[in-house]
């Protein structure tokens, strides 16, 4: 078995001395290649405590998710382009739809990324920047993001700026036929004798930082610290809030929301073929959330060219202080919601996945580099249960030499 | 010890901070350069962060957003 890591290793090493050779001769042979990833997702999910139906009801959900994931390097460039759709079958959303009518209800979710990045190898930095959207029935979100990293000359530590914005517009109407452009918030079929709020539009400012450090030669380390700013429509205009009294609502919330979330991260190579990642995550905002998760994921190699990647996560929240059950809010309250994702709770998520990598050649310029397959079990102490299948296939096309 | 969190976060910082006593040579990063040593996830567990995101109030730090979206279903 050590032979056969030994053979990885040296090839590995090969390719790294080759690697460097090839940065220091001035006729450079850079290859234009372009990694393929495909992606589907598949998500399962159940509980009892819709926020469309004001904390009660079903939250039977499943969402099927293929998504395309495209990088194409050329010389010291990259070009990235993220697409996909998220198939959305709901039960809560039928509660909401000008048709109630089916068990059911579909929706969809499409997006796409594009974003460039440009290796300023003389100064080991990498600059990026890039723009993208996202569609549903009663959402379209636009966004830009630039930033850098830039590492140190021995390439042992590395420090990155991200910021991120998003410009979303809550008005429903975009996916259906009979409008085709957004028309207006869509509220609970009951309450809409009248305009619950005078905006539609959601501001977000995102700003990450990442500072990793190479300790020795097993282990890694980083820390990324995370600050966001939201401001406009936070409410989903139809979540249901009962009072006391019996009487319904619509969820109320602040217009402004400041979130901080701080990762701290190791990643360690154990003798043999075992590696461990940890992660902590720390988390605090305005409406009164602290959140906190431990999470590992250990990474076996169990053959050169198969790795078990077993992993959990436990996840603790302290409630937002607008958060009440059904019918435990009072009139009188500024800001309510009953939506239970905003709640106190802990959050158990095991799994394991499956990589398959054997870096093989299909055709003289196409290379299979992985498989993998992940399946995930999520458990929320207040009964929220989900199943999260995730494949991924990794190919790399090779387009010609320079 | 009894307060591991801490202790982890000013270890962390220190070891930002002060110049890295060790070099490593470039064959020496074999395993620091392991696929699975980097410090991103694949789309998989990029999905599993975005159910987080949404199923939890909180945002986990230090992992891409995948897209805006409502997540309100």
């Amino acid at each position: 078995m050590k032979k056969k890591y030994l053979i990885v290793g040296s090839f590995a090493f090969m390719q790294l001395i080759s690697n460097a050779q090839v940065k220091k001769d001035s006729s450079e042979v850079i290859p234009n290649k372009t990694d393929i990833e495909v992606v589907y997702n598949h998500y399962l999910q159940n509980g009892n405590n819709s926020a469309v139906t004001g904390g009660i009801g079903t939250e039977k959900l499943t969402v099927y998710g293929p998504a395309l994931h495209l990088k194409n390097t050329f010389k010291n460039k990259a070009i990235l382009i993220n697409a996909g759709a998220d198939i959305i079958s709901s039960a809560s959303t039928d509660k909401i739809d000008y048709v109630v009518s089916s068990a059911s209800i579909l929706d969809s979710r499409v997006y796409l990324n594009g974003n460039y990045s440009a290796d300023l190898q003389n100064k080991n930095l990498t600059v990026n920047g890039g723009a993208g959207f996202s569609i549903e029935s009663d959402y379209l979100s636009v966004s830009g993001n630039i930033g850098f990293t830039k590492k140190d000359k021995q390439n042992l530590r590395s420090f990155s700026i991200q910021l991120h914005v998003f410009n979303d517009d809550l008005r429903w109407g975009r996916l259906d036929s009979r409008y085709q452009r957004p028309v207006k918030l869509i509220y609970p079929e009951e309450l809409r004798y009248k305009s619950w709020f005078d905006t539609y539009k959601r501001m977000s400012y995102d700003v990450k930082v990442g500072i990793t450090q190479i300790l020795n030669k097993r282990t890694t380390i980083g820390i990324f610290p995370e600050f966001s700013y939201q401001k406009g429509l936070l409410s989903t205009p139809f979540h249901r809030v009962y009072f006391s009294d019996a009487s319904v609502v619509v969820e109320n919330l602040p217009g402004e929301r400041y979130k901080f979330a701080l990762a701290l991260k190791g990643n360690i190579f154990l003798g043999g073929a075992v590696i461990i990642k940890n992660s902590i995550n720390g988390y605090t905002d305005n409406f009164g959330i602290r959140g906190a998760s431990f999470e590992n994921e250990t990474a076996i190699k169990a053959k050169p060219f198969l790795t078990l990647l077993p992993n959990v996560k436990i996840y603790t929240q302290e409630a937002s202080r607008y958060f009440a059950p059904y019918r435990k809010h009072t009139i009188g309250e500024e800001f309510y919601t009953s939506d239970y994702d905003l709640s106190s709770f802990r959050t158990y998520n095991v799994g394991v996945g499956i990589k398959y990598s054997p870096q093989k050649y299909l055709t003289r310029r196409f290379l299979f580099n992985a498989a993998t397959l992940r399946y995930n079990y999520l458990y929320r102490t207040n009964n929220l249960r989900s199943h999260i299948i995730s494949l991924i296939i990794q190919t790399t096309r090779f387009k010609r030499l320079e | 010890m009894r307060h591991p969190l801490r202790n982890f976060c000013i270890a962390l910082i220190s070891s930002y901070l002060l110049p890295a006593c060790v070099s490593i040579k470039p064959y020496e990063r074999i395993y620091v350069n392991d696929p699975e040593m980097q410090m991103g996830s694949d789309a998989g567990k990029h999905f599993d962060n975005y159910v987080h995101s949404i199923r939890s109030g909180s945002i986990p730090a230090g992992v891409n957003k995948a897209s805006g979206g409502c997540g309100c279903n």
